[in-house]
């Protein structure tokens, strides 16, 4: 179905609407997933569904319902359901109404590829086949997925939005395992071409290789180098915690308060931007409202927050554009975060290393004290004791519990390559580079 | 049998695949979301869809769609036997299931009222009073939920199955934070933290909570803990509450014994287990009182159900017993591998995604200590509940978990309560360290609709009996700085 074929069936819709203001949103996912371990294929998968939302308001009702029949019949239907629900609502005294619509640059974003879309599972299993076979001669055993997506999302409301994008994700991962260590790959884009199986198969097998018969190092104080992947771990949670005009509702921001204040390093700025080509843009929100850059850090010091059209006006701000999927209650959210490239290079942190240590990855990060962004979790899949600049060998996975403001405070070193990451809302992505910080806290060790 | 599963199973087998089932899936959804006595989010969802599961040249492929029609069906059979034998490029061997006899059966949902007939209007009202009585001086935020599901799911398999489940859910939380101008930000909730409890139950289950005459006293306890002393580090005796044990249990019993994970093939994402097949029948994961089970019969409870998504009726195991770890979460295709039959584990997160072995309800069976008993049995330690923040590593081991209130016990006796309380451990020694296990008067079954696992990311609904229980030696207060 075209883009105007869709409005078009969303704008007749609108019809079936009696409420003052209707929103329709349309999602639509045509995704197929290749997942392997132990060096075979054990689940291959396709999905092909739809989810229409829509949000009836009368006065300051809302209504709202949401259902997988895109048939005109089924959109009316639920259209009418939406409509009856808002009706018997209670008032919402801070419900602003739906948001007028603003210019977008849609034509301008690309975030669609052909071939993506037109990927067979045949193609899958032979890039797969391809990290198998690099960690099968090395004695190791693969694990990973390659997951292909082409997707559409649609508003028009009765305000007069109406936005359309259509989107492709490609994104390959291996885990690489032999019997005491494990490596890591992963590459994501819009264009299937971009993806490199020999490369991120190289990259998890090495790893795994270099890290064989870990070491036990004692927690404590560390200096740190960690790779992009392990910086996502971390920057998902901040952003979940502290970075959206909920986390301000929730005295869990730690910009509140400090906008323009020296919080972080004078080298760490962080953004969200939905319009950089450089991550996978997504020109407007859930609301089809544009999207603007949000500035968190600025050099280091206190930045804004996102926010939606509801907690724009509740806190009498606008719209940044960062509205998900309504109503919900996750707020808003920054889904095309990045960091700002410096100018090294991971070697040459490394080389600046006397004593410390390289995470590939974190895993399984929460929140301990999200006032403060106190968070812990595990390192996994490469992680290496640094003397005198150099990797010298793995150590046994870590516990850390560590305040994220503090270690950007004491981000020392960034580098110049970023990482494009796939969100994993399906829509959106990190773009984050290698840092090194300083005191970095490790308290615990794994078997 | 249905006409279209009929048409489903003839397409799958008239273009070579060796097995095909098929699940056809109508489900409504009603999330209700109130802050502070106004309504935040109130979302009805109507989903319906089917998943086709095919073997073809010995491989699995899968494939799904929300449009239920001949046309489709047709397509989506013919893309999971394509995405099949695209796998078989691949295969080292076929894939082999475990045998199972067929099943023709219909199956009652456990509801006595159904909470889709209760107005929004009431359940927001409801939300709308509990919230604004936690609004005490102090609160800066109140927040109640409600969520309910109800499904009818059809199963039809190549080998014979026809099985129809209805199934309803109801659930509800509310929860009171509190900040200081220390910077300091506190939250109780009730009855648990998240979405708060859940069961396969109707209104009734949401209307036993008593919201209402819970609010105040939640609200209180949020207050209380600013002005708390901190949480005492280092090795003391603890007594965990029984929310706070749910969350144990999930994560370093459950997950542990999901059979794929064992068998590598979460690897990539929730990572492997500790619990490999060398150690059934022998490990000693807990001390000779700890006995774990994986109970799919317990009536309401969320984990439960009468067949899984392979039509394999679930049953009662013995993960754990007398201290030893005895058996597996598993599948038909993996459970032969380590010599165990299918006992119902194989779940899919709708109809979208293919089944991938997950919890039931995973139990601590109850003990025979009071809570009193519990307490005087500790001369210098702490009891904590109400889950605030869990992390456990890629292999089920090293786990640090943090509870909303504590409070130090002393001679028997409990005394100051602490703010941010953590403990730390590993998993086999921490099970080993347990002394004393709460009876039946404290045991309850917590629902917990929000695990997440496999790729794409399935959201599985499960349950946890559990009472208070007492371990030594454990290291708590997790410094940071």
């Amino acid at each position: 179905m075209s883009k105007e074929q869709l409005h078009d069936l969303m704008r007749e819709a609108l019809k079936a609407s009696d409420a003052d203001q209707t929103e329709i949103v349309a999602m639509t996912f045509n995704s197929a997933l290749t997942w392997y371990a132990e060096n075979i294929i054990h689940q291959n998968v396709a999905e092909h569904t739809a989810q229409v939302q829509v949000r009836a308001v009368t006065g300051k009702k809302v209504g709202s319902a949401s259902t997988t029949d895109c048939s005109p019949e089924g959109l009316a239907l639920v259209v009418r359901q939406a409509s009856q629900a808002a009706r018997l609502m209670p008032d919402d005294p801070d419900f602003p109404g739906l948001p007028s619509p603003q210019p977008l640059t849609a034509g301008c974003i690309s975030g669609w590829s052909a071939a993506t879309a037109a990927s067979q599972p045949g193609e899958r299993v032979l890039a797969v086949k391809k990290v198998i076979e690099r960690a099968e001669h090395e004695g190791l055993r693969a694990a990973g997925t390659y997951q292909v997506q082409n997707s559409e999302l649609a508003v028009v409301s009765s305000t007069g939005v109406a936005a359309h994008h259509q989107y492709t994700v490609a994104a390959l991962k291996a885990v690489v395992m032999g019997d005491d260590s494990s490596g890591y790959g992963l590459m994501s884009s819009a264009d299937v071409a971009d993806i490199d199986p020999e490369a991120i198969g190289e990259q998890a097998v090495r790893t795994a290789v270099e890290t064989r018969h870990p070491a036990e190092v004692e927690p404590g104080a560390f200096e740190v180098v960690l790779s992009p992947f392990a910086v996502v771990e971390l920057m998902g949670m901040l952003a979940y915690v502290a970075l959206s005009a909920r986390s301000v509702e929730q005295h869990t921001c730690f910009l509140e308060g400090h906008e323009g204040e020296q919080i972080a390093s004078p080298i760490v700025s962080l953004y969200d931007d939905g319009l950089d080509a450089a991550g996978m843009p997504v020109p407007f929100d859930f609301e089809g409202m544009p999207k603007r850059r949000v500035d968190f850090l600025t050099q280091g010091k206190g930045g804004n927050v996102v926010y939606d059209s509801y907690y724009a006006a509740k806190m009498g701000r606008v719209t940044t554009g960062h509205s998900l999927q309504q109503p919900n209650d996750i707020g808003p959210y920054p889904l095309n975060m990045f960091m700002g490239a410096g100018d090294s290079s991971e070697a040459d942190m490394v080389s600046h290393v006397e004593r410390g240590i390289y995470v590939t990855r974190f895993w399984y990060g929460n929140p301990v004290e999200p006032r403060r962004a106190v968070v812990t979790g595990t390192t996994r899949d490469g992680t290496y004791l640094i003397e005198n600049g150099r990797k010298a060998r793995g150590i046994r996975n870590l516990r850390f519990t560590q305040g994220l403001v503090d270690m950007l405070a004491h981000t020392v070193e960034i580098s110049r390559n970023r990482a494009v990451l796939a969100s994993s809302f399906g829509i959106g992505a990190m773009v984050l580079p290698s840092i090194r910080a300083e005191g970095f806290q490790f308290t615990g060790v794994t078997r | 049998m249905d006409k279209f599963m009929e048409r489903v199973i003839a397409d799958a087998k008239r273009l070579g695949a060796s097995y095909c089932d098929c699940r056809l899936i109508d489900m409504e959804r009603e999330d209700v979301s109130v802050v502070g006595g106004a309504p935040r989010a109130v979302v009805h969802a109507h989903q319906r869809g089917f998943g086709v599961r095919v073997i073809a040249n010995g491989a699995w492929g899968f494939s799904s769609s929300s449009v239920v029609a001949d046309t489709e069906a047709d397509h989506i059979v013919e893309e999971a036997v394509e995405i099949a034998h695209a796998s078989a490029l691949a295969k080292k061997k076929d894939v082999v299931l475990a045998p199972i006899s067929s099943s023709q059966d219909m199956i009652p949902h456990q509801a006595d009222v159904d909470p889709f007939t209760i107005p929004d209007s009431e359940k927001i009202g409801l939300l709308a009073e509990v919230t604004r009585a936690m609004m005490l001086p102090g609160v800066v935020l109140a927040r109640g939920q409600m969520q309910f599901l109800k499904e009818r799911k059809i199963f039809a398999s190549s080998e014979g199955s026809y099985i129809v489940q209805d199934r309803v859910e109801s659930g509800a939380g509310i929860s009171a934070m509190a900040a200081s101008d220390k910077d300091d930000v506190q939250v109780r909730s009730y009855p648990v933290s998240s979405s708060g409890d859940n069961a396969q139950s109707g209104w009734e289950f949401v209307d036993a909570m008593k919201l209402v005459e819970h609010a105040e006293p939640t609200a209180r306890e949020a207050l209380a803990l600013l002005s708390a002393k901190p949480c005492p580090s280092g090795v003391k005796d603890l007594v965990v509450g029984g929310q706070q044990l749910a969350l144990q249990v999930h994560e370093s019993c459950g997950h542990p014994c999901e059979l794929d994970r064992v068998m590598g093939m979460e690897a990539s994402f929730a990572g492997t287990s500790f619990l490999t097949p060398d150690k059934k029948g022998s490990f000693r994961y807990g001390s000779d009182i700890v006995n774990l089970t994986a109970d799919p019969t317990i009536p309401h409870a969320l984990g439960g159900l009468a067949y899984d998504d392979e039509g394999v009726r679930g049953r009662k195991v013995y993960l754990v017993r007398s201290g030893i770890f005895e058996h597996y979460l598993n599948s038909r295709a993996s459970a032969p591998i380590v010599g165990e039959e299918p006992m119902g584990a194989m779940r899919a997160d709708g109809f979208a995604r293919s089944p991938i072995v997950r919890m039931v309800s995973i139990n601590l069976e109850p003990g025979d200590l009071t809570f009193e008993q519990l307490i005087g049995g500790v001369e210098d330690g702490l009891y904590v509940d109400g889950i605030k923040s869990w992390s456990i590593d890629d292999r089920r081991l090293n786990f640090q978990f943090g509870s909303e209130i504590g409070w130090e016990i002393r001679g028997g006796k409990l005394q100051d309560m602490v703010k941010n309380p953590t403990y730390t451990g590993v998993a086999y020694e921490f099970w080993r360290s347990c002394d004393g296990i709460g009876g039946p008067g404290l045991y309850h079954v917590w629902g917990v609709d929000n695990c997440g696992k496999g790729e794409p990311m399935q959201i599985a609904h499960v349950s946890h009996g559990t009472s208070p229980a007492r371990f030594r030696h454990v290291q708590v207060g997790v410094l940071h700085e």
